[in-house]
């Protein structure tokens, strides 16, 4: 049974919540002066609070309920999708990417393509972000929705409604400082949900130990559910994912996480909002700690739900490996705890929302009405005119909720969005980076040829003319990103190498050798502690994945 | 769960007022505002508020509330840990306060809108 009944305790603690959450909105929109205020926070904020943001930008409804669910589908090897997956993205971002984002004060990263490329090249990447940004959050406000009707028993249509008034109330008034507060506050919430909710359920079935046991004796899973690393031969696959160790390490690991964490926007602001350049650098980093060890409480919930609520993986919405943990929230938790968990829920939901709703206000403001529509007004015109797109973008999303709707499987649809526009862009950035002959037609060529790839290979795929590598999807989408990754680069070197670079001297601070270092005025001289060293951090971090895979090898 | 970072910070806009052309604000007030809009406080004060309805709940509840969650009264550790880290996070607050940045020059400072960069 899925629906949850609250008590009165439960909607105190709800409403409690929302009155912070609306507080917030008014109180931050009273420090709002400018539009890069409202756009990038001023660049005023310490590195942990960007950085739980920027874990909890993508710890939205997607995030929560897949993951979950495929721990229960899939069991362990789901952890590639954090310890590949994400975290050595992160470290990248930190270490090498931040740099170049920070360091060349562009506010957006299609603003970077228009620096090191040119205006063909930000344009298309500018356009494409926004659709694809307003695609993925009306994604997010339907698993919202989807989420509140099934727990709540509210209508879809109002579920979505009220939940986008809301986060339209919070982020027109405070901007993206609003969304960040609202980020970290959810970030706690949600774990002060999971953390309990997790060992009371792991207790429930005796422990780790227990747990284990029930898996080994779980069909399907059975065994290869609770190791990451086994059955990943080639042509000889027995793992749970049903992929290899190439689209592993190489679709997922490095194509589709790289590209989504250090090119996506709504995470890279994040960053951008940090106070200085050391700041900015230990943000993914900051938010890569948590990354390592929210599988505890999103995985295993998930595995502990597949082996204790029957007919979990049913084709029923109810049934479906989404819900598997609204159902240990149901099962376990009792008036009081009930409501932070749907609070956690909620907040999470409105957060993902809330991410791309912000990412994708500054970048049609920045990078297209600003760039070509209305150039050079005053501060107080792009400030308005921020809080208007929050208002579109908005109601654009509501209406893609319902585009949303009439996708049977959610997380097609969002893969098939990710691999379109997040696979080729990193192909473009990585080789713009470190590769200084890389011309701006080459990169705008490599775009559209990799964003045409990508979407040819989708459907291709889907229509089984090419991959036949069993049933699982998620293989498809790993081969999908390779596939977008190649032809992307390849069309960027044949390019660049009949067209003509660019003066060495504009690429200062775009590519790698040419960074540039912070303001002088802007150094904290506590960050040059030594452990404060992005360096020390990331090294710290990339010990730890190491550890992590080989325990749970 | 994240390192210290004790680096006093200032709320986005209350520094640099005067670069949009608004009338110097006085700098106690910036800095209680600066305060009152720390997020430590925030979660610290929210935390110890459901800390508390779930200890109650925990300690008044009915017996289906104290024993629902594999017989462990979930909401009494919760609300205990809760209040714990809600009263860390206000004491790390307290401890040490919001401090507004000083204004930087001008050209780069916040609140201060450059024209877009040009390639």
């Amino acid at each position: 049974m899925l629906r949850l009944h609250l008590g009165t305790v439960d909607y105190v603690i709800l409403a409690i919540y929302f009155a912070v959450v609306l507080g917030i909105g008014f109180i931050a929109r009273l420090s709002i002066k400018s539009d890069l205020d409202f756009f990038l926070s001023g660049r005023s904020l310490p590195a942990w609070i960007t950085g739980i943001a920027f874990i909890a930008a993508n710890l939205g409804a997607l995030e929560i309920l897949g993951q979950s669910a495929n721990g229960a589908e899939y069991g362990v090897p789901t952890v590639h999708y954090y310890w590949i997956g994400a975290v050595p993205a992160m470290v990248f971002l930190g270490l090498v990417m931040m740099p170049f984002y920070y360091g060349s004060k562009v506010r957006s990263v299609p603003e970077y393509l228009r620096l090191r490329f040119n205006e063909a090249t930000h344009a298309f990447n500018a356009a494409t972000f926004a659709v694809a940004t307003v695609l993925i959050s009306g994604v997010n406000l339907f698993a919202l929705a989807l989420i509140i009707h099934l727990m709540l028993g509210w209508s879809i249509t109002l579920a979505i409604l009220i939940a986008a008034a809301l986060v339209l109330v919070y982020i027109t008034l405070g901007g993206l400082t609003s969304a960040i507060y609202n980020e970290v506050l959810q970030f706690f919430v949600i774990v002060a949900a999971l953390l309990p909710l997790t060992l009371v359920a792991l207790h429930s079935v005796g422990g780790i130990a227990g747990l284990k046991h029930k898996v080994e004796n779980f069909k399907p899973l059975g065994s290869p559910g609770l190791h990451a690393w086994d059955g990943l031969a080639i042509h000889h696959h027995t793992n749970t994912l049903g992929s290899d160790w190439v689209g592993v390490v190489f679709g997922l690991g490095f194509v589709l996480g790289f590209g989504y964490w250090t090119t996506n926007f709504a995470e890279v602001q994040r960053a951008l909002s940090a106070s200085n350049l050391s700041a900015s650098r230990r943000t993914p980093l900051i938010g890569a700690i948590p990354k390592l060890f929210l599988p505890a409480i999103i995985i295993v919930p998930g595995l502990i739900a597949v082996v204790t609520v029957h007919g979990l993986g049913g084709s029923a919405v109810s049934e479906s490996y989404n819900t598997a943990i609204p159902h240990l929230i149901g099962n376990y938790l009792p008036e009081g705890m009930l409501g932070i968990a749907v609070t956690g829920l909620l907040a999470a939901f409105m957060a993902g929302v809330a991410a791309n709703v912000t990412a994708f206000n500054t970048v049609v403001t920045y990078d297209i009405l600003q760039a070509y529509v209305w150039k050079e007004r005053d501060p107080a015109f792009y400030l308005r005119t921020g809080r208007w797109v929050t208002v579109v973008g908005i109601l654009v999303s509501v209406g893609t909720a319902f585009i949303a709707k009439g996708y049977s499987n959610i997380m097609n649809y969002i893969q098939t969005l990710f691999s379109i526009f997040n696979a080729p862009l990193f192909a473009t950035f990585i080789i713009a980076m470190f590769w200084k002959r890389a011309t701006p037609w080459g990169g705008f060529w490599s775009l559209i040829a990799g964003t045409a790839a990508a979407y040819a290979t989708n459907r291709l795929a889907a229509y089984h003319l090419i991959f036949h590598f069993g049933s699982a999807t998620l293989d498809g989408s790993f081969w999908q990103a390779i596939m977008a990754f190649s032809v992307d680069a390849a069309v960027m070197v044949a390019v660049s190498l009949m067209t003509k670079p660019k003066p060495i001297a504009e690429l200062d601070g775009l590519v790698w050798g040419m960074a540039k270092g912070d303001d002088e005025a802007d150094i904290d001289p506590r960050d040059k502690l030594w452990w404060r060293s992005p360096w020390l951090l990331g090294g710290i971090i990339i010990a730890c994945v190491i550890a992590l895979n080989i325990i749970f090898i | 769960m994240t390192e210290p970072d004790d680096k006093p910070f200032g709320v986005p806009g209350t520094e640099g007022a005067s670069a949009t052309g608004e009338p110097e604000v006085d700098e106690v007030a910036v800095a209680k505002a600066a305060n009152r809009f720390d997020i430590r406080r925030l979660i610290g004060g929210l935390f110890m508020l459901y800390g508390l309805i779930l200890l109650v709940l925990g300690l008044v509840g009915s017996h289906h509330v104290k024993t629902k969650a594999a017989g462990i009264n979930v909401n009494l550790w919760t609300g205990l840990a809760m209040l714990v880290f809600g009263a860390l996070m206000v004491f790390w607050a307290l401890a040490r306060p919001t401090v507004p940045k000083p204004e930087k020059v001008a050209g780069e400072g916040p609140g201060q809108i450059g024209p877009a960069p040009t390639a």
